[in-house]
């Protein structure tokens, strides 16, 4: 007749070999730290393995070590490696959001019939650099753009007086002063010359 | 359930507060732990010193541990890095073997043969004891249990493996080994007595 304590000695024994399942696994190793007998097992069992392996450096600290840790605080920090994970979990959901917004974005821009300023700056770049005068009306849109560098010299048109009250000429004077190079963060050709812009408005 | 598994799940109640649960982790590592040490420390005394240490440093840092590696590595870099600075705090040369020793190493460090005797003569005496007793045990084993468990703990099989080289069921693969470290163990148990801290 087999007793229930050889039953679990059994058990710590496959438990010892990672041969059992999670669930068993965890009653086995509830039976051994709440059982002094089967904790004395497990002791042993492992004594046994470690001679076998001609591994038994004859040293047992696990009084001392236990009497040491009875000044320790307990630790409470319960599976630090799932809240990692859930962290982990966390990131790679707002990145995908992220994600997911950035292209909605950028489709919402791509389909809109009007360019944003960006695109206006490298149109007018492209107007300029090309020795066209500024464009009037709405035949903006439907200029190429041609890059250039942005050191090229551009050939300026000549400033007419008429123009000073031409209200396109106005912006494109505006243009050439603060957001005609931004993007690239570069001077302006006349910046770099040191020469005032041809297109700079008559005062 | 894997080794590993079983260690995580040991952590995981360490870390619940579950100082028992540590427990078993040092009766589990501590002589292999020890045997690691030798290789870098060459008192006794020493060793165990340090042996004891690196758990006590262990139980404190479970609380950063992920398991993103498995617990006798973690264990074992502890335990290295402790001897390092121990030696360094002695104003001792580290052995070349100490700085060249990764958690490859660790994990598979089996060096027996190349270690020192670690073991205090006392402890010595005890340890040639235990060693003839088990030896002892395994000879008067009938030839399928000692088969069995030799197959599992110096092999390192798995039952599957076993039952495959044995030709027989996993269940009696189970039985054997049970039976088998049974029987040595009752020829150990008067040797190391009820006293739990008797040193063997």
């Amino acid at each position: 007749m087999v007793i229930r304590g050889e039953i679990v000695r059994n058990e710590i024994s496959e438990l010892m070999d990672g041969e059992l399942d999670g669930t068993h696994a965890a009653k086995v190793i509830n039976a051994i730290k709440n059982d002094d007998d089967l904790f004395s097992d497990w002791k042993i069992y492992h004594v046994v393995g470690d001679s076998l392996r001609q591994s038994a450096v004859n040293i047992d600290i696990s009084e001392q070590v236990k009497n040491q840790l009875v000044d320790e605080p307990l630790l409470l920090s319960p599976y630090p490696h799932k809240i990692h994970q859930n962290l982990k979990q966390k990131l790679l959901n707002l990145s995908v959001a992220a994600s997911v917004a950035a292209l909605s974005v950028g489709w919402l821009i791509s389909q809109s019939g009007e360019q944003p300023e960006t695109g206006l700056k490298e149109v007018y770049m492209a107007e300029k650099t090309s020795g066209k005068t500024a464009p009037v009306g709405g035949h903006r849109s439907s200029m190429t753009f041609q890059p250039v560098s942005a050191y090229s010299s551009p050939s300026m048109p000549v400033v007419s007086t008429h123009y000073n009250n031409d209200p396109l000429i106005y912006r494109d004077l505006t243009y050439e002063r603060s957001v005609r190079y931004p993007t690239t963060g570069m001077p302006s050709p006349a910046e770099v010359t040191g020469e005032q812009s041809a297109a700079a408005p008559v005062e | 359930m894997s080794d590993r598994e079983i260690d995580q799940q040991l952590v995981e109640q360490v870390q619940r507060g579950d100082k028992r649960a540590f427990d078993l982790l040092v009766i589990k590592y501590q002589r292999r732990l020890a045997r690691l040490l030798s290789r870098f420390i060459r008192d006794p005394a020493e060793v165990e010193d340090i042996t004891q240490e690196t758990f006590i440093k262990a139980y404190r840092a479970l609380p950063s541990f992920r398991g993103d590696s498995a617990f006798y590595t973690w264990l074992y870099r502890i335990g290295v890095n402790t001897a390092k600075n121990f030696l360094v705090s002695q104003g001792r040369k580290l052995p070349a073997t100490v700085n060249g020793f990764g958690t490859e190493e660790a994990e598979n460090f089996e060096g027996a043969d190349q270690l020192r005797e670690v073991n205090t003569p006392e402890s010595e005496l005890m340890g040639k004891q235990v060693a003839q007793t088990v030896n002892q045990a395994l000879e008067a084993l009938p030839e399928e249990l000692s088969t069995a468990i030799v197959l599992r703990e110096i092999e390192g099989l798995s039952y599957e493996e076993i039952a495959d080289i044995m030709n027989c069921p996993i269940g009696t693969v189970r039985s054997r080994i049970f039976r088998a470290r049974e029987a040595v163990a009752d020829k150990l148990r008067p040797l190391l007595g009820t006293d739990k801290s008797k040193r063997w």
